[in-house]
């Protein structure tokens, strides 16, 4: 039973030492296209690419979405690394490439994730933010099956900090803004009303402040709080194709993972 | 030839040849041969003809070569400036991590002696070869095992933990482990390239008369092993 067990292990080890030296990419789509669902779980995929091609039009910066369903014992950074420069995601004079790589949890293992930078989108795009983007738009989503949504939530994320519309600090607020903000304006609420309500209840005959009857006007919250209401920015019309397909850049290992 | 090429180095063109064979050959130590050539042997044409080609021929191999050992030195340049910036934010998490866990004392020393060591050794792309690589290597695996046993020590403190800094600082971390990993497999890369070229026949004679030397490569796996996980859960 040991020797089995032991000559399995071994089997297996030196096929994971094939698979390391070799590699298998899948070849650069032809004719190109940047969301590749090799794993078929993001569902229809027009709207995607539209937005993507416009995007990759409008500012140059091409992001590649791609579903494996196997990483071949390799780390899911590598592979994308590995990738990324086969296919050269992004321009070779920039390197402003971003290439997302899903491996669904499948039989295979559990679910693996990364976001892959090129080097001139590393200064938007820096490894911690990658991470912030993974942890809470592309997991929760993943983890209720929804791997289109995913790609949706973290797509409303990078592309305008990669246009350079928004930045990493935005993000970081407008999120912590989702809680913190609201708690606190919903306190200074109440505090104001028990101040007015105190002065005007009170009466307690000081009467310095008859005039602050007036105030009772209505507080409006300052827009929306959390990126909810960014979703419909990027709605694509329709591309005649024509982003010009890959450029040739490379990829340094910049960017983060995540699994669930 | 209306000009004679002696009086005229400067002149391109069908002279150019001319230019080019007496240059490479001072640069050969054979200078005194130019001159006797250069007083009309109009005997030797051939020779001269075949030398020139010689000449021009060794030149281009020499620039090739040029061009290739600036590529790793390029590369090298790429694995040191990766390895500075892991040792910075290593220097930052010790920080970070000092706030938290005051009483880890050995282990911030092990960081401090590795981080130290680490520092002190700079190799310049020229001096590199399978020694100076070596040392540069285990003193950087030290820094690594001494990370990893600072990563250990975290994981023993929940606020610490829970630090956003602490989080920056491992994601960027974990981000320049991979990117340590890629700029040394590159450098392999370009410097197998130039170890091929430097010991092909003929490039080799060349390569031993200029002191082209051969140039050593990262342990395949010694960095895979040894470079700390640092993961989220």
């Amino acid at each position: 039973m040991k020797t089995k067990r032991l000559s399995l292990l071994l089997v297996l080890a030196l096929c994971s030492l094939m698979a390391m030296a070799e590699l298998q990419l899948p070849d650069r789509p032809n004719p190109p296209r940047l969301v590749n669902d090799l794993a078929g779980v993001l569902g229809d995929t027009k709207a995607l690419e539209d937005t993507l091609e416009q995007f990759a039009m409008k500012t140059s910066n091409q992001i590649a979405i791609v579903t494996v369903n196997d990483l071949q014992g390799e780390d899911a950074w590598y592979y994308a690394t590995q990738l990324g420069r086969k296919w050269g995601v992004g321009g070779a004079k920039h390197n402003n490439g971003v290439i997302i790589l899903i491996k669904p949890k499948n039989e295979n293992g559990g679910g693996k994730v990364t976001i892959q930078v090129g080097k001139g989108l590393e200064g938007a795009l820096t490894d911690g933010f990658c991470s912030t983007i993974i942890q809470n738009e592309l997991i929760p989503k993943f983890k209720e099956n929804d791997y289109n949504g995913a790609v949706w939530n973290a797509l409303h994320v990078i592309m305008p900090v990669a246009a350079g519309e928004y930045s990493e600090e935005e993000y970081r607020k407008a999120h912590e803004d989702d809680g913190w903000a609201s708690l606190l304006c919903l306190i200074l609420i109440i505090l104001f009303m028990l101040w007015a309500m105190s002065r005007n209840s009170g009466g307690t005959g000081t009467g310095s402040s008859r005039n602050s009857g007036t105030w009772g006007g209505p507080i409006i919250f300052p827009g929306s709080f959390g990126g909810g209401s960014s979703g419909g920015g990027f709605g694509g019309g329709s591309s005649g194709g024509g982003w010009g397909g890959f450029g040739g850049g490379s990829f340094g290992g910049g960017g983060a993972s995540g699994s669930w | 030839m209306n000009n004679d090429p002696n009086l005229n180095p400067n002149n391109g063109g069908n002279q150019g040849m001319n230019f080019d064979m007496k240059n490479g050959m001072n640069g050969l130590n054979m200078g005194n041969i130019t001159g006797k050539l250069g007083k009309g042997c109009s005997g030797l044409g051939c020779l001269l003809a075949a030398l020139a080609a010689l000449v021009i021929w060794g030149i281009s191999t020499y620039n090739g070569l040029v061009n290739d050992q600036q590529e790793v030195e390029k590369a090298w340049a790429n694995v040191e400036t990766q390895y500075q910036r892991r040792a910075d934010l290593i220097d930052n998490l010790v920080n970070t991590v000092k706030g938290y866990a005051k009483h880890e004392r050995e282990t911030f020393e092990a960081v401090t002696n590795a981080r130290t060591s680490v520092g002190s050794i700079k190799i310049d792309a020229d001096n590199l070869d399978e020694e100076t690589l070596k040392k540069y290597q285990s003193a950087q695996n030290e820094l690594s095992g001494a990370l990893k046993s600072l990563i250990a020590v975290s994981e023993n403190y929940p606020e610490l933990k829970a630090n956003e800094e602490f989080l920056k600082l491992q994601d960027q971390l974990e981000g320049t482990e991979n990117r340590i990993a890629m700029v040394r497999e590159d450098f392999n890369k370009v410097a197998k390239e130039y170890n091929t070229k430097i010991k092909q026949f003929p490039k080799n004679i060349f390569a031993g008369i200029f002191g082209f030397k051969e140039k050593p490569y990262f342990a395949a796996q010694a960095g895979a092993e040894n470079a700390p996980k640092v993961s989220f859960e």
